[in-house]
Parts: C-alpha cells; structure tokens; sequence
C-alpha cells in the first residue's frame, strides 16, 4: 500500500490497471475532498483505466457525502478512468433512497471482484455483462 | 434487554467533529434499543443531516439523542436546536432540493421521510429546533 499515512486518509491501491480506494472512515468534507485531488493526481499520473471506490467500511453518507463521491466519480470519468462504487450497504442505500439523491449514472458493483472483472473487460472492450448502472431509484417507495 | 427509555445524551455541534461523535451515539442507542440496521442508518444519516445543518446554518447548536416511550411503543427521539439565522420560510425548507447555502436541499425533507414523525419549529432571528421521532 502507497498512502501517506495520517488516521484520516483513504488507502488508494492499484490493482489490475484500476486503482481502489478502500474508503474507511468517517466522511467528512475535508476527508472527501483531500481524497478527490489526491484520487484525480493519480489517475493523472499512473494512467489507470479504473477506478473502484469500495465503500464497504462506511457505515454512514448523508446527501452532502454522496454528492462528493458522485462528483469525483464523474471527475475520474472524465480523466478517462471508469469509476465503479461497490460495497454499499444495505442501511446505506435505504437512507440514500429515503434522500431522493440522483443516482442515475452511478455505476455499482457488489464486489471488488466483480468490479475489477468488468473494468478489465471493458479496458478489453470485450462485450461483457455491464454492471449495474443505476438509472433511476426516484420511482418513489413506500 | 434493558432499553434505552431513560437514556439521553446530549452533544455540542461545534464542529465536523462533534457531528461524527453524534452519529456514532446515535449508532449506540439505536443499536442498543435493538432497531433493525437499516432503521440504524436511516437514525445515522438523520442525525449527520441535522448535525451538519447546525454547523453550515447556525454555527454551532446542540444534538439531544433520547429514548422515548408512546401509548404502545418505544422509539428514539432526536432533537436538533440552535440559536442561529432561523429559517424565515418553512414550507419551502421542507421541499426537495430548496437549499439557501447552494448544496442539494435534500436534508429536511429527507429526514422527514426517514422519520415516523417530525416537526420543525423556527423563528427568524431565534433559531431553530427539529424534533424527530422513529419508532421499533
Ligand atoms: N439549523 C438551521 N438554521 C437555519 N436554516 C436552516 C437550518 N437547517 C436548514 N436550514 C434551511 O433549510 C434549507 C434546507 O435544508 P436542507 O434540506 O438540509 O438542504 P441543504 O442543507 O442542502 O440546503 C437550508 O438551505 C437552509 O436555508
Ligand atoms: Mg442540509
């Protein structure tokens, strides 16, 4: 692993041309917006095709944290790295649905290996089950 | 298991700290009180979007995190109050992706879905107090 250290920040790890960034502490926009430029520097500098933002040590994102990974999703998409999230869970989701945040667009995976799977098929461009794009949870629920 | 009725606790919002420290009492209880964990998140993420207000809007407040009892049931109650700006037009806080300070605007009307109940009272000038309840 290659991160300067400091309790707050996020391992960024490279792993089959896509970098993965296993996202284990508390969010907060300090946390977040560090993590984007330093995520961004990278993709720059180490010309990945990937990026997975595993999420799976969050235990809590309110609207204003989804919104900042949602950017810096979008900010690696248009660097050229395709961003996956995996690892949502379950509690997580249904606050994110009760929000009404804008999920379409968000690529999701289940797992690591799933997600490094179909960013190498894609990086292959070989035609290959897409994971799940999100493209709209707004169908209200109950 | 001895529930959380008579627990309360109550948290200074001054800053991002204090709200990460509320989240994780909130966690405790709910947890304690044996909510199911996605109600655990859906309590987590109302006291990160009430906590995180206060700092944006108000500057500093507090977070007051409770047991409470109904006719037939027991719940948590959370209660997030400061003495800032106030919020001069509820109705229109209320409603999705209304926000003054340029973010989603999806805070009070998504915590008004995660709760089973909810008031929020406000005076300009006066401050503002949102009382949510969630009940097992
Ligand atoms: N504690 C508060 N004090 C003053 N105004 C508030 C407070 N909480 C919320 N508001 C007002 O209500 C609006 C909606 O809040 P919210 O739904 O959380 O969305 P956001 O925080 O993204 O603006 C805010 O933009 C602000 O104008
Ligand atoms: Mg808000």
């Amino acid at each position: 692993m290659n991160n300067e250290a400091g309790a707050d920040s996020i391992p960024v790890q490279l792993m089959r041309g896509c970098l993965v960034a296993s996202i284990q502490v508390d969010l907060t926009e300090q946390v977040l917006k560090r993590f984007r430029q330093e995520l961004l520097e990278r993709i720059g500098s180490a010309r990945v095709h990937g990026v997975v933002l595993d999420v799976s040590g969050v235990d809590v994102m309110d609207s204003a944290d989804f919104e900042t990974l949602k950017t810096t999703m979008s900010m690696a998409s248009v660097m050229g790295a395709s961003p996956v999230i995996v690892g949502l869970k379950p509690g997580i989701v249904s606050a994110l649905v009760d929000l009404d945040v804008d999920t379409r667009g968000v690529r999701a995976a289940l797992n690591l290996d799933d997600a490094l799977e179909w960013l190498g098929a894609a990086e292959s461009s070989t035609a290959t089950a897409d994971p799940a794009v999100i493209r709209d949870t707004h169908a209200r629920h109950p | 298991m001895q529930g959380i009725h008579n627990a309360e606790a109550r948290i200074a919002i001054r800053g991002e700290s204090d709200v990460a420290r509320a989240i994780v009492q909130a966690r405790r209880m709910s947890q304690a009180a044996a909510f199911q964990t996605v109600d655990q998140s859906r309590i987590a993420t109302t006291v990160s979007e009430l906590a995180r207000n206060i700092l944006k809007y108000a500057g500093q407040g507090e977070v007051i995190l409770r047991g409470c009892v109904g006719a037939t049931r027991r719940g948590m109650e959370i209660i997030a109050e400061d003495s800032g700006p106030g919020i001069a037009d509820t109705d229109s806080a209320l409603s999705d992706h209304y926000s003054s300070g340029g973010t989603l605007g999806l805070g009070l009307p998504g915590v008004q879905r995660m709760m089973d109940e909810f008031a929020l009272e406000s005076e300009p000038g006066a401050g503002t107090r949102v009382t949510v309840r969630k009940w097992l």
